[in-house]
């Protein structure tokens, strides 16, 4: 379980950062038509409730053949439309100049994000990390819905078999838990500097 | 190809491409799907349509009426509980008040509770409000010579459990919020409110709060998709979806249950209907009143 976990977790916070970055470049740093309305789209997931839309996507995850992966899991999550909103705020802020001296040099469009762009963005890196790490290791509702192989479980879902109406098992639990705060603690107090210095620059500008 | 694909005009869109699919298949599709839904009566391999059935049927359902009681008070209370109490911790954080190591110490234990698991908090706030009288809540208020409480059987108490998890959990990740806004509201301002003799008081009215308006807006809107969103609290603290009574019933609660453990998807796609609508009238008119949209507009 703990594995499950850690595995689903790395996997979730790499594919959404990058996957987010790629495409809040794509806002932030060109013109182009029908921009504003995929905008508004974003910022409109933003405020559709998940657990709205968790019966229908279920039903949707049964019908392509994912129930009980973990792709079903992760693959909703990747293109995250917070995640996407802050990383844009972080870049709208950039000197365009990087750009245009990336494009004299004869990089590529996507060599100039690669190169150029990815290493600037390290803050709001760190600051995303932690929250999408944060909400991967602890989401509940959504891997509860689509696992139900045990061996496939992660940690909140295997701790939340052992409260039964019938009984609790304590002393596994308080260890689960413990283990289960663990590493997302050593993750925020490594990152901790950079998560408020990250959500300073990208946050919450308008 | 290629060098179409690598062109000014055409990157654009491949960067955006990834969001545009994820879009459409996990989000437009299932909301698509849930519309037609909630006009449908579904039995296994078998869709009749309905209409409006299932809407009328929600509207004089008294345990749903319930359920939208139940999310409005938790959202109505988080809001007037999780906003200005986390404002005026961050003030505190951020001002001169705290020094250096305790600033670390102090953030970080506010924080820390926002990282452990809904199902780990719910736990062990299912033990502190406890039924028995060594239960930690019921020793608590027995220093003031109170009775013993079966806390989450009432109404009124089982709600006070329910928010007082809220505080713990979100107090933290609001304050971290405000202070990223507090952080970023240039020093010269104060420093010239304190040439022309403000007191700290003014500087807080005229100067913190108009800037943190942005944060300030953020918060409300997460909090209240956050407060009419609400499920795992409940759950955890009732040891699943069934309280007694239904005090601790929320609308996504009654929607799992009308959805997966009755299988009455059709019945269950209206609820999370009415919650959509319910949450964007009341987030699109909030920022329209705060002038949000307006804003985007100038950019």
């Amino acid at each position: 379980m703990v594995f499950n976990s850690v595995f689903l977790t790395v996997l979730q916070v790499v594919g959404t950062l990058l996957i987010s970055a790629f495409v809040a470049y794509g806002f932030a740093a060109y013109e182009f038509r029908f921009k504003n309305f995929f905008f508004v789209i974003v910022l409109l997931i933003m405020s559709v409730p998940f657990e709205m839309l968790m019966l229908p996507l279920y039903v949707q995850i049964n019908d392509m053949g994912l129930s009980d992966s973990y792709a079903a899991v992760l693959l909703p999550f990747l293109a995250n439309a917070m995640t996407i909103f802050f990383f844009r705020q972080y870049l709208v802020g950039m000197p365009k100049e990087i750009i245009e001296a990336g494009r004299i040099d004869g990089a590529t469009e996507y060599g100039i994000f690669f190169k150029l762009i990815m290493p600037i963005m390290k803050p709001s890196f760190a600051a995303m990390a932690i929250l999408n790490g944060m909400n991967s290791w602890n989401n509940f509702l959504w891997p509860l819905l689509v696992l139900r192989s045990s061996d496939k479980y992660t940690l909140p879902i295997g701790l939340n078999t052992l409260v039964t109406p019938y009984g609790n098992n304590y002393d596994l639990l308080i260890v689960g838990s413990f283990f289960s705060v663990l590493p997302i603690l050593v993750l925020f107090l490594c990152f901790q500097k950079y998560f408020i210095e990250g959500m300073t620059a990208g946050a919450v500008k308008g | 190809m290629k060098k179409f694909l690598y062109s000014r005009k055409a990157a654009p869109y491949v960067f955006i491409l990834p969001f545009v699919v994820t879009f459409a298949v996990f989000w437009l599709v299932p909301l698509i799907k849930s519309g037609i839904m909630s006009t449908q009566k579904i039995l296994p391999g078998q869709e009749t349509f309905i209409g409006i059935d299932n809407f009328t049927r929600l509207f004089s359902d008294r345990i749903f009426l319930i359920a939208v009681g139940n999310s409005f008070k938790y959202m109505i209370f988080t809001l007037i509980l999780l906003i200005p109490i986390p404002m005026i911790l961050a003030c505190l954080v951020n001002s001169k008040l705290v020094r250096g190591r305790f600033k670390n110490i102090f953030k970080a234990s506010l924080f820390i509770p926002a990282l452990t698991s809904v199902v780990v908090a719910g736990t062990i706030f299912r033990l502190m409000f406890g039924e028995m009288d060594t239960a930690l809540m019921n020793q608590f208020i027995g220093l003031f010579g109170m009775e013993p409480v079966k806390w989450l059987k009432g109404a009124a108490t089982g709600f006070v459990a329910l928010l007082t998890l809220a505080c713990w959990r979100w107090w933290g990740v609001n304050m971290m919020y405000f202070l990223s806004g507090l952080q970023s509201i240039p020093e010269d301002y104060y420093e010239a409110a304190s040439i022309d003799g403000a007191t700290t008081w003014q500087k807080f009215i005229k100067i913190t709060v108009p800037q943190l308006k942005p944060t300030f807006v953020y918060v409300l809107t997460i909090s209240i998709y956050g407060g009419l969103a609400m499920f795992n609290e409940s759950y955890m603290l009732y040891q699943g979806n069934n309280s007694p009574n239904n005090i601790g019933l929320t609308i996504v609660g009654y929607l799992y249950r009308q959805g997966i453990e009755k299988n009455d998807m059709g019945y269950a796609s209206a609820v999370g209907v009415v919650l959509l609508v319910i949450v964007l009238a009341i987030n699109i008119t909030q920022l329209v009143a705060t002038g949000t949209f307006k804003k985007e507009d100038d950019k």
